[in-house]
């Protein structure tokens, strides 16, 4: 008989022993009290009710994080451009590139239709930055000049080779739409720190001629549509409907809602209808809401030299720019996740140009982000998210010639970095071969990073569900391991 | 002795059996309390099925793969017959200690304790209770509730025996009485109009209906009122508002593009469907396989719109095939939720782990909907090109022209061939001079490559012997030794184009010819030779020659494959040597109007596809780049011709005679003549007048199947391309075997559906209908009737209902009427407290349920108490009022949609017809829950956010609509304040107010009055909100009035189901 | 229900015939004199008989009832039936040899075959209750550590040990042998699990132990386990390392063990990393904080969350907040203990406030950004011993401030952008207290 067997018998020997000798007393118990207690009539029909989804409302263990700023570059920056410093790709310009790096990589349909895919050169010059020596392309400076403080990634792979798939990966961890969103699952899960202000907010920026981006990135997918991510237009009204119509001040609008009150009160001495005093309070919050938002868009109160951190768009609405100084302040009063899209890193042509154009766009604003918060105490509690939603390819899509070329998408391997909110500052984590087409060392996968960022927010990724059509979903779906050797 | 020996033998029993008596394993204290509390029988369905789906079938259910220590708990001879690690069965019915699962369940030891730590799941004690009794009371199982036919069973006795007014009543009442609980007094007459009219027309009461109902002392007053809003076409646009989300219907593709659609004649149909009260079975048939019905009508096609209504990706670079599967795995999981309520989706990657459905079992499903003839990434351009496959939406003077023409033509086309034969044999007869005139007047255009004017090496522009006028430009254009002279070489880059719209910019009733000398060295899965259309991103709009597989493919295409005409060559072309390629089409739309010579003769053709109703000449829109003409070699996103040569090009705008194709063959020469006008024939203008018929009616997008049915097979871990074994399309045999007798299509899945055996179909369509009025369904779950999903709170009365849907012939109406008749729906819906506390989430109805009215009825009924309600039906979808901007915020591509605003009428229609498009939502429908209708929605989420209070307070059209309120407080209301104040509250909650209320409103007009009073410019402001600024005299008394009817709108009676 | 109960019995009755048999040994040999033996042997030879027999049927019931299986039983089985019969046939022989019928030797022979059968079917019984080596496991494995001296300085002891006592022992040792292997001592190392040993001498690819901990994470086999903590990729190394150099007990640390990188990561103290899942045991334990206090601070306005689920640390926050005035600070009073984190920031508090945050002693972030706090209020506060972090950006706080700072144990970072501290008196304090991170910010006001 083995171990096993011989283990668990014994424990059934024991307990069976044990148990009868208490076991008659339960029996005669039973017999000499004769009443079963008339539960079953018991009017309140709870049996039937079903087991309601419950959010955490505080974190599984102490978070390193208490808020997010996700920067999201739509489009797929170019990791060879930017972050992972590739000498062969200068040596072996124009050649083709070997069959054994693409492997079994997959192609998108765009070049299905070439014939060969010569290597192209990364079109920038590098230099060695921090402390590490962190080799950094030329087009980012002011993030090289926080290189100390950022804790970055080369070593991301995702397996979504379209945009829209793979930017709705990376937001829900499912490729199709109809999941919640990281702000989605954050706002439900641990609720909001300001209660004036709403717990997710997004905010869009173009760089010109780039994807549209779908409002299935930032949907609450099957969580309460409460949770939905509150887009600041760089419109007048920043909310749908926030100021109130012309003819109406704040002192009407604060009549009107008395009256509401009174009204709804009145009315409901004949229905006792409990959800009446809810929908008092979602006014109160909106009048709330009309006041705080505007003071966070109104910039006057920003003194001159910090607007001149952030770069010559600060005050252009709808710019990167200016939607990084305004996560700032949304930051100071503790809004919980502010998400960014910035598109317009899609370079399929073009790419000289191209990259030029878009790091002017981001590379300050990015940087002053880092610092504004960090020499304002924020940054340790502030988790800071700088990445896209796949890498690019290190041949050319198209035609190479000097002036221009193109690089396709790549989902094997790209770059993202990190900063504050308990991540380790100054690590550079992982490595791509020398095509940096597959990663080598040290893989992160999108789950992974998603349940490394639940970690910070103090949440067990695997334990955080939320039950629908009979399955308990989670953010991370079926996998994702927390990585901590990117954890301070 | 003896007796000394038996008694001690006997005493040493007696105090074993003492000392010793085993009862049932030791339950805990929680345990055992709960035990105790639990009601005499448990039953398998009600209590138990629940909790072992949830905390064990993950492990240990249906999912072959999944079951560890390969044990499943979910049929009884497997969890009784399995012997587990320790030795004992899993369940022995009756027996705990031989039951391991209870061992399990009770240890406390993390390692041995089942569900596992590391599945985060827990046992509660009620179910440690519930699965403890159970296995003690003998671990019957029973088959699933909802896979069991529906069985009458007649309407239980009650006590109180007035109350009742139709059997649903009784049911009702004998549940609550099981609870001692009894139900709400009736609802006052005006509170019943105005819950009548919400639930069938989507709006409130006139004033004049509610006092005519108030004074209608007939007896059946409310059975005429509830036969009159039944009869109103409004109920159509109510019910069809609701089904269109669970069609997932929409004005965009979805995805990353979001281009548009207009599938508005769908939804006419669906609103004229309701209207016309067609039987449920009927409906659904028609929409499932209306294109498969015996000669199928245009409604019953248009009716298959349904299918299509699902997302599409446009995006470039996306595989094919990828996403024609998600297409028809949308299709499946939509047959799931809608109408068997099942999470058939689950099964799509592996064994569903809580139903009874393999993976097998999907896939056969999954079949049914796998041959439609479409493409995974359908056109990227505007609306004028529709995915196929389409229906042309032709009126019936259409239908009527169309046929007269076709007749016509079809007569004059036997003259024009017999002309054509006439013609071929004189010039068969006639000398060469005479050949080569009839080439030269039919000649268009021609290059030879030799003579161009060059820029540089490889750029310039050939010279059009035939025209001088309309050079071809050429870039990256290498040369080789031609047939004569020089030949085009194609490089990768080589590009040469006639200029747009000038050469050969024919239409398909045009009959055109092009010959060209070709020499290709290698074998060419795909190339293109010459081409006068678009990409494959476009449909190929226009016609090309290609070559597959080396064999000739001549096409027009309007949307290629569904509307093209596709002819290949049989044999290949020559490798390594000049050949003479002339294709010739005579304008007839059809496959044998078109020909190719090979070398001077005429090849047999292999027809691909012969079916052209629309335009193939292309049009410019600004989803495009600009127009390409006709052209040669490279060509964005597709396959040149790398390698290739040609020589001697000329195109002709009459088809060719075999002779003077021989003519070209030879080299002979061809004189140069002043091009004649082309001559129109009758036979021409006839063909044009139809096609432009033909080009002018609405095309929809419809189901239609390959002549061929496509293989299926199952596909490993949900992916497109890994194919497993191959299934036929069959239906899960836990709900209902496949029948032989039907057929193996959509239609046959239709007759299975309504097939009396089938247990889900009419349960899921009643329990539906009872949602759509009381807010909840009697299945809680209505799109999940399967183990997660709830129990029905009443089954019986599920079945009743059921049975008496499919017996009374599926009759929608008459079933919403049954419910409308039924006392339990006019209860007051007044919630006293001990009820409250009793049945908190009115589960057994103990009263009329309050619930916030959707996001379309609320704004419908804003426009309607104002009076700016537009009554106008169906149409292409309408663009209100949105903050400006929404549409740029997501894009700023070239051909980004704008989002206009409609004028007039349009701006106050009802909400079913506003524009919903996927990635942006119209916000102030988004804010009160309404879906962005990506997938099949069988029940909106109702959320309470302070979004919605400013949506209600400061969207223009609501403060619009409030002024509105307050002029025909004014204009109707009567002459004092007082009686106006009292008219604006009945306008807008369906009731006088109390004299508290009415206070309230007068205190509230006098501080609105005194405020504007201070401010009057602000007053002019307020009431120049929105479209319609309407003026009075007294403007600030008109602005008091608004403000005092919109805080009205903003009261919980307003917005509330009452 | 009757069968499966009376089959129960079976443990407690087969003591019988054993304890009638030893009386039976006892009377008919040392006993030999006693008066009338034959009576009484007779009659406790019936009982013994009758008592076998109820053991058997008993233990024939329990067998039903499926608890064991395997070849044990069946032994188990048949020789308790065979007793049971010789048990009987006895009592007819004592009979028959008492009448004279048969010689006594005849019942002698009997007697002792009886016996045996006994003690086997006894010792069989006693296997399945009690496992295979209940009985005999101190003769044959003699507990091989005593023997093998206990060579501190080897470098299994030193290195490998500690290793596997952080990653391996708490599931592979005497209370839970996991596998049905321990690795609580070098000899249980070398007798290895259910499989066999876990590891080849000099061939850690053929070792068990080596192939499992190289698996990746989600592969079932892979230790140890995805849930427990990890080994790191040095102690990995580590490991294979050992068993590829002969996976000795008494293999000394090479001279060159610093230059070794395998080695030289274990040769100084390795630092527990710092799971944030440990934290939080590091933290203070405090009593739970009155929820009715709670209740009227949110009341108030403060936003008062626990750090974590079940905590009793408290993280408070003004932020939804419009003014504060130093009063309002009393309401914290009752619960000072269990602030963790405090953020004032943006209030109009001043120096007078402090005297409350200084009874917080348990806080370990304090934010007073943008407060009327000075270098004053500060001095109040320097007997927080576990503050960490402190934010004095905006304020009025000047070089006075640093040296009451300085020697806050605990403190690890300031923040003082744009206060009065100028940047000499700054950097003067950063060479003193290096420890502390004193952030000053990229572009001061100019």
């Amino acid at each position: 008989m083995n171990d096993l067997m011989k283990m668990l018998h014994v424990k059934g020997r024991r307990d069976f022993l044990r148990g009868s000798v208490l076991g008659l007393g339960g029996l005669a118990l039973d017999l000499m009290t004769g009443c079963k207690s008339d539960a079953s009539k018991k009017a309140v029909v709870a049996a039937m009710a079903e087991e309601v989804n419950r959010p955490l409302v505080n974190p599984h263990f102490m978070p390193r994080a208490k808020r997010v700023i996700y920067l999201f570059q739509g489009g797929g920056p170019s990791q060879m451009e930017l972050f992972d410093y590739k000498p062969k790709l200068y040596e072996m310009h124009g050649q083709e590139i070997p069959p054994s790096v693409i492997g079994k990589n997959r192609i998108s349909g765009m070049v299905s239709n070439q014939y060969s895919f010569p290597l192209a050169m990364p079109s920038a010059t590098f230099a060695q930055y921090g402390a590490n020596g962190t080799w950094l392309s030329e087009h980012i400076p002011h993030t090289a000049s926080i290189i100390d403080d950022i804790c970055l990634v080369r070593s991301m792979f995702t397996e979504q080779i379209n945009h829209e798939p793979a930017v709705i990966f990376t937001q829900t961890g499912n490729q199709l739409s109809g999941r919640p969103c990281i702000g989605s699952w954050l706002s439900y899960g641990l609720g909001s720190l300001n209660e004036n202000l709403p717990s997710f907010i997004v905010m869009l920026s173009k760089g010109g001629g780039d994807q549209p981006i779908s409002s299935a990135a930032w949907s609450n997918g099957f969580l309460p549509s409460h949770h939905q991510g509150v887009q600041f237009m760089s419109t007048s009204d920043p909310v749908p409907f926030l100021n109130n119509p012309a003819g109406i001040d704040r002192m009407d609008r604060r009549r009107a809602l008395d009256y509401i009150k009174q009204l709804d009160r009145l009315q409901n001495e004949t229905w006792h209808d409990p959800e009446v005093e809810s929908q008092i309070n979602q006014h109160e919050m909106a009048y709330r809401m009309q006041m705080a938002i505007p003071s966070i868009t109104d910039l006057s109160d920003e003194p001159q030299h910090i607007l001149d951190m952030y770069g010559e768009d600060v005050l252009k609405p709808g710019t990167f720019a200016h939607n990084c100084i305004i996560a700032r302040r949304l930051a100071e009063r503790d809004v919980r996740f502010v998400q960014l899209y910035h598109l317009g890193w899609d370079h399929h042509g073009g790419l000289q140009g191209g990259i030029r154009r878009a790091t002017k766009q981001t590379d300050q604003a990015s940087a002053a982000l880092v610092k504004d918060l960090k020499q304002r105490g924020l940054l340790d509690d502030t988790l800071v998210v700088w990445g896209g939603e796949f890498g690019r390819t290190s041949f050319c899509q198209g035609k190479l010639t000097p002036e221009s070329f193109g690089r396709d998408h790549h989902p094997g391997a790209y770059s993202m970095w990190m900063a504050g909110g308990g991540t380790k500052a100054g690590l550079v984590y992982g490595e791509t071969d020398d095509f940096a087409h597959n990663v080598v060392k040290d893989k992160v996968h999108v789950h992974d990073f998603q349940a490394t960022l639940l970690h910070l927010m103090g949440i067990d990724h695997e334990k955080f569900t939320y039950k629908e059509q009979g399955r308990r979903y989670r953010l991370t779906d079926v996998s994702g391991h927390v990585n901590h050797a990117l954890l301070a | 002795m003896r007796n000394r020996l038996l008694t001690g033998g006997g005493l040493i029993i007696a105090l074993l059996l003492i000392l010793n008596a085993c009862g049932s394993l030791e339950l805990p204290a929680d345990v055992q309390e709960q035990y105790a509390a639990l009601p005499e029988e448990i039953d398998f369905n009600r209590d138990v099925k629940r909790i072992l789906s949830d905390k064990c079938f993950a492990c240990h259910g249906p999912d072959a793969k999944k079951q560890k220590a390969d044990l499943r708990l979910d049929i009884a001879s497997f969890a009784y017959d399995k012997v587990t690690e320790s030795g004992r069965k899993a369940i022995r019915p009756g027996s705990l200690s031989g039951s391991d699962v209870v061992h399990r369940i009770l240890s406390a030891d993390p390692e041995v304790r089942m569900p596992t730590p590391e599945s985060h799941l827990e046992l509660t004690a009620y179910e440690k209770a519930v699965l403890v009794k159970w296995i003690e009371q003998g671990a019957e199982y029973k088959t699933h509730w909802a896979f069991t036919p529906p069985e009458e069973t007649d309407p239980p006795r009650v006590s109180n025996k007035d109350w009742p007014s139709n059997d649903i009543d009784r049911f009702i009442l004998r549940a609550m009485e099981d609870k001692s609980l009894s139900p709400a007094p009736e609802a006052d007459r005006e509170t019943i109009i105005r819950r009548l009219s919400f639930d069938i027309r989507g709006i409130s009461p006139t004033i004049a209906e509610v006092d005519a109902f108030l004074n209608d002392k007939s007896p059946n007053a409310y059975e005429k009122l509830v036969d009159q809003y039944l009869a109103s076409a409004h109920y159509g646009e109510r019910m069809a508002a609701y089904w269109l989300d669970v069609a997932r219907f929409a004005d965009s593709h979805g995805y990353l593009d979001d281009k548009h659609r207009d599938m508005s004649p769908w939804r006419d149909w669906v609103i004229s469907a309701y209207n016309r009260n067609i039987p449920f079975n009927t409906f659904i048939t028609w929409q499932m396989a209306g294109d498969l019905l015996p000669n199928a009508t245009q409604e019953q096609k248009l009716a298959t719109g349904f299918n299509r209504n699902h997302k599409q990706n446009s995006e470039a670079g996306i595989i094919d095939e990828e996403f024609r599967v998600e297409y028809v795995t949308d299709r499946t999981n939509t047959l799931g939720s809608a109408l068997m309520a099942m999470t058939l989706g689950c099964a799509k990657c592996h064994d569903h782990k809580y139903d009874p459905v393999s993976q097998k079992d999907y896939y056969s499903l999954f079949a049914f909907f796998n041959s439609t003839f479409e493409k995974g990434g359908p056109n990227y351009g505007d609306e004028r090109v529709v995915p196929g496959p389409t229906l042309l939406l032709t009126t019936p003077e259409d239908d009527k022209a169309i046929a007269s023409l076709s007749a016509r033509i079809r007569e004059m086309e036997k003259a024009d061939a017999a002309q054509r034969k006439a013609e071929e044999a004189r010039l068969a007869a006639a000398g060469e001079s005479e050949v080569a005139g009839s080439i030269a007047r039919k000649l268009r255009a021609r290059l030879d490559f030799d003579k161009a004017v060059h820029k540089d090496p490889q750029t310039g522009e050939f010279i059009n012997l035939a025209d001088k006028t309309s050079p071809a430009k050429f870039r990256k254009a290498e040369f080789g030794e031609g047939r004569t002279g020089r030949s085009l070489k194609y490089n990768d880059e080589t590009l040469v184009s006639f200029p747009a719209t000038k050469v050969g910019w024919f239409e398909r009733y045009e009959p055109f010819s092009v010959s060209v000398w070709l020499k290709i060295s290698e074998d060419y899965p795909l190339a293109t030779i010459w081409y006068s259309s678009e990409n494959h991103r476009y449909g190929y709009q226009g016609y090309d020659l290609l070559l597959r597989d080396n064999r000739l493919n001549f096409r027009l295409s309007h949307s290629f494959p569904h509307d093209a005409i596709s002819v290949l060559s049989k044999d290949k072309v020559a490798k390594g040597s000049w050949n003479h390629v002339t294709v010739t089409y005579d304008g007839s739309s059809r496959a044998d109007g078109m020909a190719i010579y090979l070398n001077g003769k005429r090849q047999p053709l292999e027809v691909q596809y012969d079916h052209l109703q629309k335009n193939i000449r292309q049009h410019y829109s600004i989803h495009k780049g600009p127009l390409n003409g006709f052209a040669f070699g490279w060509k964005v996103l597709d396959r040149s011709m790398p390698r290739g040569e040609i020589d001697e090009f000329a195109l002709f705008d009459e088809v060719l005679t075999a002779p003077e194709v021989l003519h070209l063959h030879a080299l002979k020469p061809i004189p140069a003549m002043k091009t004649l006008p082309v001559v129109d024939t009758t036979l021409r203008t006839m063909r044009k007048e139809l096609c432009d018929r033909l080009d002018s009616a609405k095309e929809v997008m419809v189901m239609g199947d390959l002549p061929k049915p496509r293989p299926t097979y199952v596909l490993q871990r949900g992916v497109y391309d890994q194919h497993g074994d191959q299934v036929q399309p069959a239906t899960p045999a836990s709900v209902l075997a496949f029948p032989k007798e039907y057929p193996r299509n959509r239609l046959g899945l239709s007759q299975w559906l309504f097939d009396a055996r089938n247990p889900l179909t009419a349960r899921v369509a009643v329990n539906r209908l009872w949602q759509l009025v009381f807010g909840k369904g009697i299945v809680k779950t209505s799109d999940d009737f399967g183990n997660q999903g709830a129990l029905p709170s009443h089954p019986e009365l599920l079945d009743h209902l059921a049975i008496h849907y499919r017996e009374g012939g599926w009759d929608t109406k008459a079933m919403m009427k049954y419910i409308f008749m039924s006392s339990t729906y006019r209860q007051s819906a007044v919630n006293k407290p001990e009820i409250l506390r009793a049945d908190p989430e009115n589960i057994l109805l103990t009263r009329s349920p309050r619930y916030r009215y959707p996001a379309e009825m609320l704004r419908d009924n804003a426009l309607e108490v104002a009076g700016l309600l537009s009554r106008k039906i169906g149409g292409p979808s309408t663009y209100p009022y949105q903050p400006d901007g929404m549409w740029d915020e997501i894009t700023d591509k070239g051909w980004r949609y704008r989002y206009i605003l409609s004028e007039g009428e349009d701006l106050f229609r009802k909400s079913i017809y506003t524009v919903r498009k996927r990635t942006s939502v119209v916000p102030f429908l988004q804010i009160f829950d309404a879906p962005d209708r990506s997938t099949c929605i069988v029940k909106r989420q109702v959320s309470s956010s302070p979004m919605q209070s400013l949506a209600m307070l400061n969207d223009p059209q609501i403060v619009e609509a409030a002024r509105h309120v307050a002029i025909r407080m004014q204009q109707e209301g009567g002459a004092t304040l007082d009686q106006q104040l009292s008219f604006g509250y009945r306008l807008v909650t369906g009731r006088r107010p109390t004299p508290k209320e009415a206070r309230t409103l007068t205190e509230l007009f006098g501080a609105e009055e005194q405020s504007f009073k201070t401010k009057p410019d602000q007053a002019g402001k307020l009431l120049a909100v929105g479209s319609r600024p309407a003026r009075l005299a007294d403007s600030v008394r008109l602005a008091a009035l608004s403000n005092v009817a919109l805080t009205l709108m903003n009261t919980d009676e307003f917005l509330t189901r009452k | 229900m009757i069968p499966e109960f009376l089959g129960r019995l079976h443990p407690l009755v087969l003591h019988i015939p054993i304890g009638v048999y030893v009386l039976i040994f006892i009377l008919q040999y040392p006993m030999r004199r006693l008066r009338d033996r034959d009576d009484i042997l007779h009659s406790v030879l019936i009982i013994g008989a009758l008592s076998a027999v109820a053991a058997a049927g008993l233990g024939w019931l329990l067998s039903l009832e499926g608890d064991h299986a395997g070849d044990t039983l069946e032994w188990h089985r048949w020789l308790g039936v065979a007793f049971a019969v010789s048990s009987v046939l006895l009592a007819v022989i004592h009979l028959f040899a008492a009448k004279g019928k048969i010689p006594r030797n005849a019942y002698h022979t009997a007697f002792f075959i009886n016996l045996t059968l006994m003690t086997l079917a006894g010792h069989n019984g006693g296997n399945l209750t009690h496992g295979e080596g209940y009985l005999l496991p101190s003769f044959t494995q003699q507990d091989v550590s005593k023997e093998v001296p206990v060579d501190s300085s080897a470098l299994f002891h030193s290195i490998v040990m500690p290793v596997l006592e952080r990653k391996c022992v708490t599931c592979h040792e005497a209370g839970k042998t996991k596998g049905g292997l321990r690795m609580d001592g070098y000899a249980r190392l070398l007798k290895g699990g259910k499989h066999g040993p876990i590891f080849v001498a000099g061939d850690p690819m053929n070792s068990e132990m080596i192939r499992r901990i190289h698996l990746p994470i989600d592969d079932e086999k892979h230790m140890p386990p995805a849930k427990k903590p990890q080994l790191t990729a040095a102690e990995t190394a580590l490991l294979h390392w050992w068993v590829l150099n002969g996976a000795s007990a008494t293999m000394r640390l090479p001279a060159d063990a610093a230059s070794n990188d395998t080695l030289n990561p274990f040769i100084k103290v390795d630092a527990a990393i710092m799971d944030p899942l440990t934290v939080m045991d590091t933290l203070p334990s405090v009593a739970m904080p009155d929820s009715t206090v709670l209740r009227s601070l949110k009341t108030a306005g403060w936003s008062v969350r626990p750090i974590a689920q079940g905590s009793a640390l408290l993280d408070l926050s003004a932020v939804n907040m419009s003014a504060l005035s130093d009063k309002d600070l009393d309401a914290l009073i009752p619960i000072t203990a269990n602030i963790l984190w405090l953020d004032l920031s943006g209030m109009p508090i001043t120096d007078a406030s402090m005297s409350v945050v200084a009874r917080c002693k348990n806080m370990r972030r304090l934010s007073l950004k943008g407060t009327r706090v000075g270098t004053e209020g500060i001095r109040k506060i320097v007997g927080l011993t576990s503050l960490q972090q402190l934010n004095l950006v905006n304020t009025s706080a000047d070089d006075a401030v640093l040296p009451l700072l300085g020697n806050l144990p605990a403190l690890d970072r300031i923040y003082a952008w744009q206060t009065l501290i100028t940047p000499s008196a700054a950097e003067q304090f950063r060479q003193q207290s290096p420890r502390i991170r004193l952030e000053t910010g990229f572009n001061v006001k100019p």
